[in-house]
């Protein structure tokens, strides 16, 4: 019976092995298919699409950067990820203080906020075009800072919540006594204690910026300051695609996320899980 | 001081949405009453009353629209759900080695839409894709109508189960020990303890993933974009393309700002309907 019992668990921990490593077979293999591809000559499709013995080329990276001048669009990106994000981050972090500690609004506030998310993306983009017309911004940084700020601000609101939230109230109260202002107490108490949680949301908003995609292909559209993700998605029209291009042009997109997303792993879990469970 | 603080503070942010969000949402909620073609701005405004939403919820397109959203979100999120709960079920038995596996799993969601949507679309290439190649077979992943929501629903899958993965996790990791023991030593089989203690003690994790993912796959854009542009034909044009169809290439401001009112309210009905439906004990 035991041993029965025994041999039953070994079944099930191969099992589960097994499932665990098809899914990351299957998370692994476009990955990897897509690097292979940005080092393939041209030619090789047409032969063997499943190729992998060709001689490796990087000419695909170098045309990425001379001939389809990716490093303007790495600037363009950078530079609306950067500013949306950290406006959102003051404003969001302040704001989420003041619920988070004061109870503003009442309990339900945050959840005012996540509605917000909920707002389909195209009846903001509507309005901000025309407006964004009419003020000339089309095809700017600022316009699509402005736009990629509708939904990071609430983002960073509710992440930060959590974070704040953990925070023991004892921290401040001591600081108070000492003669701390309660923004002091902010400032200098409870800012230092939430940094990594900051730093998490941060990379968090800088990537879905980095992203976005709607926003960008109607604000920036084929203009000087598109983005990454609508640059990519030029290289598919319905002519000829260079495909080892394309696939060049998508590592170096992917690459950067990468490095992002696995630096902030483990509060990403905590911020993103902690708020909507609690929800 | 302190008093007026908490309202101090939350100054900045409602300054900002105000402005970009809350003035913009007033200004395309007026302009859904009238006629405004961007491209031709000499005309102006033109005083419509209902009639943008009156033809909206009578227009083919939309109607369509929104039954291809339904026929994409719900066979999408349901896919999602089990295999991203049942990955997080596997997570949690916290075998050696699978820590590492998490983080593998969790790339899709981190990276762009678009390089998931390029990279699938050409490995469902019918001539160069490698998964034709592999398979043997010569089949058209995008041809017809039918087949290209499938391939847009299966994609979507493989972007989304991470977060889904990700939600269960959090909620089995949340569950406190004590009633698993107890149910042990009780001699429980473990599907009794699965069924009479993990579901219910999950559910409002469950609530809250199947939520999440509702909503945002009912505004799924970027992957029609790449993958079909709608195509073929109008079978896999959702809602928000729709939209910005009327709104963007044909430049029909006023109906495109009444049509995304009526998304709104759909929008906010499904969301009531879910929380009730998975709220009820």
């Amino acid at each position: 019976m035991n041993s029965m019992g025994r041999s039953a668990a070994k079944v099930r921990i191969v099992g589960a092995y097994l499932i665990l490593l098809a899914a990351c077979f299957a998370i692994l293999f476009p990955v990897f298919w897509a690097f292979i591809n940005s080092l393939k000559p041209s030619l090789v499709y047409v032969y063997n699409p499943a190729a992998i013995n060709f001689p490796p080329t990087l000419n695909n990276y170098v045309k990425v950067f001379t001939f389809w001048k990716f490093g303007n669009f790495f600037l363009n990106t950078a530079v609306v990820a950067t500013s949306a994000t950290v406006i959102s981050l003051i404003a969001g972090t302040l704001s989420a203080y003041s619920f988070a500690r004061f109870g503003t609004g009442g309990k339900r506030s945050t959840l005012w906020v996540l509605a917000i998310r909920m707002l389909p993306a195209v009846a903001i983009i509507l309005p901000l075009y025309i407006l964004f017309d009419m003020a000339r911004l089309l095809d700017t940084w600022p316009a699509l800072i402005l736009a990629h700020i509708t939904f990071l601000l609430p983002m960073v609101i509710w992440m930060m919540c959590e974070f704040i939230r953990d925070v023991p109230t004892d921290l401040e109260e001591a600081a108070t006594v000492d003669g701390c202002s309660r923004f002091g107490a902010f400032l200098r108490v409870v800012l230092p204690v939430v940094s990594p949680g900051l730093a998490a949301t941060a990379i968090f908003c800088f990537l879905m910026s980095f992203n976005e995609f709607m926003f960008a292909l109607i604000l920036t559209g084929a203009g000087h300051s598109r983005t990454l993700p609508v640059a990519l998605s030029a290289f598919w029209t319905s002519r000829k695609v260079m495909y080892g291009e394309m696939f060049a042009a998508v590592i170096c997109v992917l690459a950067p996320e990468l490095i992002l997303a696995f630096s902030i792993q483990k509060y990403l879990v905590r911020g993103l899980t902690l708020g909507a469970l609690k929800g | 001081m302190t008093a007026k603080l908490k309202y101090y503070l939350l100054l900045p942010s409602f300054f900002i949405l105000f402005g970009i969000l809350v003035f913009p949402l007033c200004y395309s909620f007026i302009l859904a009453f009238h006629t405004y073609q961007l491209t031709n701005p000499a005309l102006g405004w033109q005083y419509e009353g209902l009639n943008n939403f009156l033809k909206g919820v009578s227009d083919p397109l939309f109607q369509n629209a929104l039954f291809r959203t339904i026929q994409f979100t719900f066979p999408a999120v349901t896919l999602e759900f089990l295999i991203g709960f049942g990955l997080a079920l596997l997570l949690n038995m916290e075998l050696k080695g699978t820590r590492v596996m998490q983080s593998v799993l969790l790339i899709p969601m981190m990276i762009s839409t678009i390089v998931i949507g390029l990279t699938w679309r050409f490995m469902l290439h019918p001539e160069f894709g490698v998964i034709n190649y592999l398979l043997g077979i010569q089949y058209s992943w995008l041809e017809t109508g039918n087949r290209a929501m499938m391939t847009l629903i299966l994609t979507d899958t493989w972007e989304w189960v991470p977060l889904t993965m990700l939600l269960m996790l959090a909620g089995l990791k949340s569950l406190p020990v004590e009633p698993f023991e107890s149910a042990k030593i009780d001699g429980a089989s473990t599907f009794q303890t699965f069924r009479y203690l993990t579901l219910p003690m999950l559910r409002s994790a469950i609530v809250v993933t199947i939520m999440l993912r509702l909503i945002d796959a009912f505004r799924e854009y970027d992957k029609v974009y790449v993958l079909t542009q709608g195509g073929p034909g109008q079978s896999t044009e959702l809602l928000t393309f729709y939209v910005y169809r009327v709104g963007f290439a044909y430049f029909h401001m006023g109906y495109a700002s009444a049509l995304s009112y009526l998304y709104l309210i759909i929008m906010a009905a499904l969301a009531l309907v879910t929380i009730s439906a998975l709220g009820r004990r």
